[in-house]
């Protein structure tokens, strides 16, 4: 029969524009303003962004803290007449308005596809106003989804930032900074992450880039070392490129690609920061607490999910989808992954790398979607993709990474309702 | 209404034909309208007696609303003359520019009641807009001006690779080649040859004239400045040619290789 998805599954490169990821670099940067060179709805793929990220947080049962606002976002608005024209004059008026409205400390220009298209010189007006209105204007060499994509402006961005704020400073012991993003301060990661340093006596700096006041940015490369908040993949790369950049001003970094996800990663990991910051024994104290954590909340849920049998749908490259936490849970709720289903065509290079990373983490059957004789049966589907006409309850796999012993038991609770949900067929669950 | 667009290589004389047949089309008592499609904006410099003074995108740029007047200039003989204008040389996007001034020339309707209507392109049609004349149906009769030097008719030979594009999706069709010398060896027998491989036939061959020049340093035409001239009645016979020319087609044509060794047979002295 073969197995269908409810939405076209994405392939091959990224094609997102660069611009928002200029935003996401600078979102809660106090003192920093953004100007979008574009057409005014170019700047409302930001807007829903921003209320998406509101959500979030109110969905994760926070609050927002007031010194995380999100910064202006100004949009030039070109028009058709400067399609023609060329934008540059209207950028210098906007870069005017800027100053004076909010006098900023900062600021940073994200350039459309439109732009880069006539060939606006953006570069040139930001170098040129700068040394007019004595503030830093930073520009970036991509137009919207011309050359380059949502990480491109992203790391671009931060680079530029850190390069233009950070000076050599005195270091902190027992200080870190938190690299990236993955759903910012208020996000589970950044939060499992803190409560993990914090249960060591390591103070946090600021998370950068996006929600560090500029005035604040020089102190960043006072820290003892960089946490990256990674998972896999293209993100990661930029990442770890950043945390270079750390490295050259003296500060140190944990094992490149360790992250605590999954429990036998988050023991290397919280391993690893003992090593770093000399508090061994602290760490290993903490690892067993974790442990213990781990296995008292899955005593919890065994009662229903022990012996259930679950596959498990991958439709994401390695890139943007790491199997070993799932596979994780899966063995501590001590359920039976009956096999897993690739969907879709994969390219070859993509499919050797999720096949070797699902291998790498268990035995079981591997099998194509697109298989005739493959059938949706079991007590659960865990997939990264709604699937069509699919008899079994299905978990949506969530896109942002859950770290730490806190996702996992977030994970295994959700799988637990969805077996004490009424009726055992059809539906879906969304995990945050 | 005869809509005629005139292509050809940069500088090899489109606008002093586009300016002289319009002049003669006048002459015959016709409505005419010629429009520069070229930011230069010098188009129609010859039947003003000056370079245009505001064009379609100045008026764009300053005014939200705009009114025939604001963009129809009244030039020798009564001919309308339109400059679509565009950005300053290096800034902007000119190919849009011509989009957007041919769009607004459609909407104020100032076209419908002439006789003829020329389209004066910009040499080198470097993106889609410059193709905006023959792809939207602007213009249905279109010829390219050349000499016989390579370099023009390989540009020649590329604007026929674009009619063919269009001519096959519908009104659009090549009328010929307008030969404007440049005085190389065979010229006329190369061009004639040139114009039958690509399925279409040299409608006149003009000879280069200093009369040409002088009546350019007067801003006129030579219909004007020397009427009685040999080289005003070269353009009189094209525009008779053109006005009553049967022999449209759709043009095939030629590979690089092709088109060197055509001009390499012509243009050696043996
Ligand atoms: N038959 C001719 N005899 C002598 N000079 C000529 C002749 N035709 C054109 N010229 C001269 O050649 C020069 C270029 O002509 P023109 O401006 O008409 O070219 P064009 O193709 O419109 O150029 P562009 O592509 O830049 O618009 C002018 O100085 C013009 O006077
Ligand atoms: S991809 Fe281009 S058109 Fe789309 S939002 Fe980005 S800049 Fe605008
Ligand atoms: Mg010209």
């Amino acid at each position: 029969m073969g197995v269908k998805t409810k939405r076209f599954i994405m392939k091959g490169k990224n094609c997102s524009c660069s611009m928002p990821g200029v935003w996401r670099a600078l979102v809660c940067c106090k003192g920093a303003v953004v100007i979008f060179h574009s057409p005014r709805a170019c700047a409302q793929l930001v807007r829903s962004m921003e209320v998406n990220a509101q959500y979030r947080v109110f969905s994760y049962g926070r609050k927002f803290d007031r010194h995380y606002d999100f910064v202006p976002l100004i949009s030039t608005q070109m028009e058709e007449r400067d399609s023609i024209f060329g934008g540059t004059e209207r950028l210098l008026e906007c870069i005017q308005f800027v100053v004076d409205k909010y006098q900023p400390e900062c600021i940073a220009i994200g350039n459309s596809c439109i732009a880069g298209v006539i060939g606006d010189d953006v570069e040139t007006i930001g170098d040129a106003a700068a040394r007019q209105f004595k503030i830093p204007i930073i520009t970036v060499s991509c137009y919207g989804f011309l050359d380059g994509e949502y990480y491109q402006g992203y790391f671009e961005m931060a680079q530029k930032l850190l390069r233009t704020f950070a000076r050599p400073c005195r270091r902190k012991t027992k200080t870190v900074v938190l690299l990236g993003d993955n759903g910012g301060p208020w996000g589970h990661y950044a939060q499992e992450v803190a409560y993990l340093l914090n249960s060591l006596g390591i103070k946090i700096l600021g998370q950068f880039p996006g929600y560090t006041a500029i005035a604040k940015i020089k102190d960043l490369v006072s820290a003892k070392a960089v946490v990256v908040l990674g998972s896999a993949g293209q993100a990661d790369e930029g990442l770890l490129k950043l945390a270079e950049l750390f490295g050259q001003f003296g500060v140190g970094q944990l094992p490149k690609g360790l992250y605590p996800i999954g429990w036998t990663n988050t023991q290397r990991w919280i391993l690893a920061l003992g090593e770093l910051f000399n508090c061994r024994e602290a760490a290993q104290q903490l690892v067993a607490m974790e442990g213990h954590r781990l296995l008292s909340a899955g005593r919890n849920f065994l009662p229903v999910t022990s012996g259930k049998r679950v596959i498990l749908c991958i439709g994401r490259p390695l890139d943007y989808f790491n199997p070993a936490l799932i596979i994780e849970i899966i063995k501590v709720l001590d359920m039976n992954l009956i096999k897993v289903i690739l969907l879709d065509d994969y390219s070859n290079k993509e499919y050797k790398l999720i096949w070797e990373a699902i291998k790498h983490s268990t035995n079981i059957l591997i099998c194509k979607s697109e298989s005739l004789d493959v059938r949706l049966d079991g007590d659960l589907i865990l997939t990264t993709h709604e699937l069509k006409e699919c008899p079994v309850r299905q978990i949506f796999l969530p896109m942002l990474t859950k770290a730490g012993i806190g996702g996992m038991i977030d994970f295994m609770r959700e799988i637990y309702r969805a077996f004490c949900h009424r009726g055992s067929r059809g539906g879906i669950t969304y995990v945050w | 209404m005869k809509k005629i667009a005139i292509y050809g290589k940069g500088g090899i004389g489109k606008s002093t034909t586009t300016a002289n047949l319009s002049a003669a089309f006048s002459e015959m008592g016709l409505k005419v309208c010629q429009v520069g499609c070229d930011p230069k904006n010098d188009s129609t410099r010859l039947l003003l007696g000056h370079i245009c003074r505001k064009t379609v995108l100045d008026v764009v740029r300053d005014n939200d609303a705009i009114t025939s007047e604001d963009i129809v200039h009244t030039g020798y003989n009564q001919i309308s003359c339109i400059e679509a204008g565009g950005p300053e040389p290096g800034v902007g996007c000119a190919g849009r520019g011509i989009i957007v001034a041919l769009e607004k020339v459609r909407e104020l309707n100032v076209l419908s009641d002439m006789d003829a209507v020329l389209y004066d392109v910009l040499g080198d049609v470097v993106c889609g807009g410059f193709a905006v004349p023959i792809r939207e149906g602007y213009a249905t009769d279109i010829y390219i001006v050349s000499s016989g030097e390579l370099m023009s008719l390989y540009a020649a030979n590329n604007i026929a690779k674009g009619i063919k594009r269009f001519a096959l999706r519908g009104v659009v069709q090549l009328g010929g080649i307008i030969g404007n010398s440049r005085n190389t060896l065979n010229e006329k027998k190369l061009l004639q040859e040139f114009a039958a491989r690509l399925n279409t036939y040299l409608i006149t061959f003009i000879p280069r004239d200093s009369i040409v020049n002088e009546a350019e340093n007067k801003r006129q035409t030579v219909i004007q400045y020397a009427a009685d001239s040999d080289q005003a009645k070269v353009y009189r016979k094209l525009a008779n040619m053109v006005l009553h020319n049967a022999k449209m087609t759709v043009p095939t044509p030629m590979d690089f290789e092709e088109l060197e060794a055509l001009a390499e047979k012509y243009g050696s002295k043996n």
